[in-house]
This record gives structure tokens, sequence and C-alpha cells, in this order.
């Protein structure tokens, strides 16, 4: 989220350690700040190109999670 | 995000080799049109990137001309509108003019980050933040900037929107669209 220089990734704090990430086909400029400093290589690069949406709302996938007690941060 | 009509093998054979991706776009312009896709190429305050992969498209290795696919030099031939950039406020104007100079059924795809929502320019106050804010969007490409490839997907995916517009227009319809 602090790598991403265009602003396309956001992680929202829901509280009681429900997160949520998302990141913004609209916004991102496949720059690959983000998948370099990712911790947990949890982020990669991929050679796949069909992101075209009928939809606006489309272009935002979102990922919720539930944190267990000891991986929220204090 | 993966395309729900297109099976992951045959995805993956696909980005191996354009050509058949190309020649399913192909396939499909001849079935719903029966003559070429002529595209109108509108340059709403891009940065250019967008605008030389469209250019890419016409070159030797994708060469979509070959497919029937045309960019022409007015909206008053054309079917479909490639929107570049983030439309900006001068420019605001200018593309709902270009958009109503096009005769029915029109497309509107909005090529590239900044076109899709505003991209790096999102919250300017300077732009619209997105041609969906100005045009009745058909297909989103993403991409900062999209390649060749991902286009011409996004060219199939608008090309499927072209049937049901076909039909609410009530043009004559090419005969085995018609059923007859």
């Amino acid at each position: 989220m602090r790598a991403c220089p265009s602003a396309a990734i956001r992680v929202i704090d829901g509280g009681e350690g429900r997160w949520t990430w998302e990141l913004d086909d609209s916004r991102c400029v496949f720059c690959g700040l983000c998948t370099e400093v990712c911790p947990e290589r949890a982020l990669t690069m991929s050679n796949e190109y069909e992101l075209a949406v009928r939809d606006a709302a489309d272009l935002v996938t979102r990922i919720a999670f539930q944190a267990r007690n000891e991986d929220v941060p204090r | 995000m993966n395309s729900p009509l297109i099976v992951p093998e045959v995805r993956d054979r696909e980005m191996q080799d354009p050509d058949r991706l190309a020649d399913r776009l192909g396939a499909r312009i001849h079935r719903l049109l029966r003559r070429s896709l002529h595209i109108r190429h509108l340059d709403a305050g891009s940065c250019n990137g967008c605008d030389w992969e469209i250019q890419a498209l016409m070159g030797p290795v994708y060469d979509i001309q070959r497919l029937g696919i045309d960019i022409v030099a007015s909206p008053r031939h054309a079917d479909l509108l490639l929107v570049t950039g983030s439309v900006t406020r001068n420019l605001e104007q200018a593309a709902r003019m270009t958009y109503e100079a096009m005769p029915e059924p029109r497309l509107v795809v909005a090529v590239g980050a900044c076109a899709c929502g505003g991209g790096v320019l999102q919250g300017s106050y300077c732009t619209a933040g997105g041609v969906k804010n100005v045009l009745p969007v058909d297909v989103f490409i993403p991409g900062c900037p999209p390649r060749p490839l991902a286009l011409i997907q996004g060219l199939m995916v608008a090309l499927g929107r072209l049937e049901p517009k076909l039909r609410e227009t009530n043009l004559r319809l090419p005969a085995r669209l018609d059923g007859s």
C-alpha cells in the first residue's frame, strides 16, 4: 500500500481483525513495485492480459479476510 | 478476473499464440457485421502510451487490418470509438461531439488506466476522471498501457456488446442474426 505510486492498492481496517484488501485496475500502472517489496511474495506479476471488463465495478478486486489475533498489528 | 467464456487451457494456448486470439476476433467480426469494423481513435488527454499500443496493432506484428479492422479518420465512418486518456476539461466537449457524430449502433471502449477511471490523475480538478463520466462506455481495458493483445481481447468483448445493440436499433440485420 505504501509502495504503490498510483494508490491502486488499498488496505482497509474494518476493526476486530476484519481486513479488506483492494486492487483497483483502473489506477494500477503495472509498475511492479508492490511485488518487489512484498515480504511474503503474496503479490507477483503474471502474463495474464485478459483484463477487459464491461462494468467499471469489475475493475476492482476485493479480498476480505479475518486476521488471527496474533497477526493484528498493534 | 478471468473471462468465464474461455477455459484456462485454451487461454494459455492463446497467450503463447496471438494468432489464435486474432483469428477468433476476425471470425466474430465477420459473423456480426458481414463487413469491416471501423474504429475511430480519440485521444482525450492521453500521455500517448496507449496511442502507441494502438498504433502497434496496425504494425506488421499484430496487423489487425488483416482481420478487417481499420482505423478511420472521421467518427461518421466509425462503429467503435476507442478513447484513450482521462478526458481533460478541454476535450470533454470534443469527446461528446465525436460520440454524437457516430452512426448507431455505436460502441465506446475506454483504453488504459486513465480512461477506465482517471488512473494516476484520479481526483484531479482538470479531468473528468475517466470516460465513463462523459460517455456511456461499453468495455474497459485497464493497463498502463494495455498491451496490444489486451486490446485485441477488449475488442472481442466489445463485439459481444454489438449483437444486442444491432437488435435494439432495428437495423436490417445480417441474415444469420435475423434467423432468416
